[in-house]
């Protein structure tokens, strides 16, 4: 899942693979703003077929995070 | 489509949201067409080698296919095209023997002059040699070919390619397709997602009652209300005025400004809305009080990589609103920004002209009738890395067309050398809207240090103090 993520990560902010990690936080480490952030949810959401609603936002700053949501909706 | 202009055959496209937008505004509120120009400049302490610098520019056109973008007219539908190449070599403008304010003047000035928009160049650059040993280069384009993210990157990209040609600096990463990420945005024209979107403004509109929050204080509403006879309009019709423009700028300190980006970086919220929670203060002040504030936001709508790298013109607005009583804090209303923002920013790709013929149907105000007398935009600095001694010697300054289409409009920037931020209000001038606008600025100002320096801080609070 890491890799299907960074590789949509790199599609919006000037990362290499390997800056990703699950500790990673979406603004200070991986230099997302709030424009960008909002977009690269939606193309996760396409991506593995889930919604992401507005009130789990508050709860999504690393990767890790992220990455709970999507596994908590299998 | 394809269309022969002037002997050549050129594939044609579409006007993306933002150009639709920006041109229709334009014939509705202005007959100026200069409206739309944007004139930036770089400046730089000693002198820049103009033979070097006009190969930086032969190869920044060469790389920036935005910057080669034409308008042409199919019957009533407007078309743009890509020329193939564009080999200009610019003028040099010597202003050395002028005071600095006069150098200023007459850049201004030229930002004013009219572009032949239909069939023709919509950029042109000129070397500049300026007093104080000052040296630079200045950028006039139209907002159809590119806003000012665009003219900032396609001056920066000079700026690079000219040090990679002195060997100060690698060569620059290549530049993305402009018409790859034109034909991804006309996409969305049609398509599901603007249905959906189309249902959540409807809604959003549908769920608040938002009032005319002026900077001119209320009495522009009271005026309204008193000339449509109606004393619960909450619009005013401010729109369309045929005025004269002009810009007044103002600065944060460096250290004033590391207060704010430190809070935010502390409190994990976002500089813009740190910005809009200070200019709702300043409005709540200025409007007795009112706790309903809107005002439109401008979006910079770049997302990916391709957007990003792309150029062109990709604005769009959204009004922002938001109702919160006085005795939340700071904190909390920068958070309620934040997660407004959150709200829309998925829904941020319908044309602004569609929001507001949403919000008419609705309220039934009559034609050009709206809630916002603000439009505001912040722009986060151009990450750019850059030997240190250019960066420190070096100044990003924007210029005023002199006609806005709209009666206020505040753009923040970062200043290069040391990263303070800059207001520029750009106002129409026959509202005689001047020390409004000092107060305005100075009641932001006082508000957002009052409330990065104690988050908690009530908004009745700062309220208090303003008055």
């Amino acid at each position: 899942m890491l890799e299907k993520l960074t590789e949509i990560f790199m599609d919006y902010v000037e990362i290499e693979p390997e800056d990703v990690k699950p500790e990673s936080y979406f603004s200070q480490d991986l230099g997302f703003n709030s424009y960008d952030f909002m977009s690269m949810l939606t193309g996760v959401e396409d991506e593995f077929g889930i919604n992401i609603p507005e009130t789990e936002l508050a709860n999504l700053f690393t990767v890790n995070d992220l990455m709970k949501y999507i596994e908590s909706c299998k | 489509m394809e269309k022969i202009i002037n002997g050549t055959s050129y594939e044609c496209y579409p006007l993306n949201t933002s150009q639709t937008f920006l041109y229709y505004t334009q014939l509705a509120y202005t007959d100026k067409v200069e409206s739309l120009n944007i004139g930036m400049s770089m400046q730089f302490k000693g002198d820049l080698d103009f033979d070097v610098l006009a190969d930086a520019v032969k190869d920044a056109y060469k790389r920036n296919e935005y910057s080669r973008i034409c308008l042409t007219k199919e019957g009533e539908t407007f078309l743009q095209y890509i020329l193939p190449e564009d080999n200009r070599t610019p003028e040099i403008v010597d202003l050395s023997d002028m005071s600095e304010a006069e150098a200023y003047k007459t850049i201004d000035n030229w930002t004013r002059q009219p572009f032949n928009i239909w069939e023709s160049k919509l950029n042109y650059i000129k070397f500049l040699k300026l007093p104080c040993g000052k040296s630079g280069y200045y950028i006039n384009t139209y907002h159809l070919q590119m806003d000012a993210y665009s003219a900032q990157m396609f001056l920066y990209d000079i700026l690079d390619l000219y040090l990679a040609k002195k060997g100060l600096a690698p060569e620059p990463k290549p530049m993305r397709s402009y018409v790859e990420a034109l034909k991804k945005e006309l996409a969305y024209n049609g398509s599901q997602r603007q249905i959906e979107d189309v249902m959540f403004w409807k809604n959003e509109i549908d769920n608040f009652n938002p009032i005319f929050t002026d900077y001119l204080r209320p009495s522009r509403l009271k005026e309204f209300r008193e000339k449509t006879g109606n004393p619960n309009l909450r619009a005013a019709g401010v729109c369309g005025a045929q005025s004269e423009g002009n810009v007044i700028k103002f600065s944060l300190t460096a250290e004033e400004t590391k207060q704010i980006t430190d809070f935010a970086e502390q409190n994990k919220v976002s500089v813009p809305c740190i910005l809009m929670t200070g200019l709702r203060c300043a409005l709540s002040s200025f409007n007795e009080r009112e706790s309903n504030i809107s005002f439109r936001l401008m979006l910079n709508r770049r997302a990916t990589l391709l957007e990003k790298r792309s150029g062109g013109t990709t604005v769009n607005f959204v009004n922002m609103r938001s109702d919160v009583p006085e005795e939340t804090s700071f904190l909390d209303t920068v958070k309620d920004y934040a997660a407004y923002q959150n709200k829309i920013f998925k829904h941020s790709d319908l044309n602004y002209v569609k929001l507001l013929q949403l919000q008419a149907e609705k309220d039934k105000n009559p034609p050009l009738y709206i809630y916002e007398a603000i439009g505001f935009s912040y722009w986060s600095p151009m990450a750019h890395a850059l030997p240190e001694d250019i960066k420190n010697n070096m100044d990003l300054i924007l210029y005023s067309n002199h006609a806005s289409q709209q009666n206020l409009y505040i753009s923040i920037f970062h200043r290069p050398q040391d990263n303070a931020l800059e207001f520029c209000f750009e106002y129409l001038m026959n509202e005689k809207p001047e020390e409004d606008l000092k107060d305005l600025y100075a009641a932001m100002k006082k508000s957002m240090l009052m409330g990065t320096s104690d988050g908690n801080i009530t908004l009745g609070k700062i309220l208090d103090n303003l008055n």
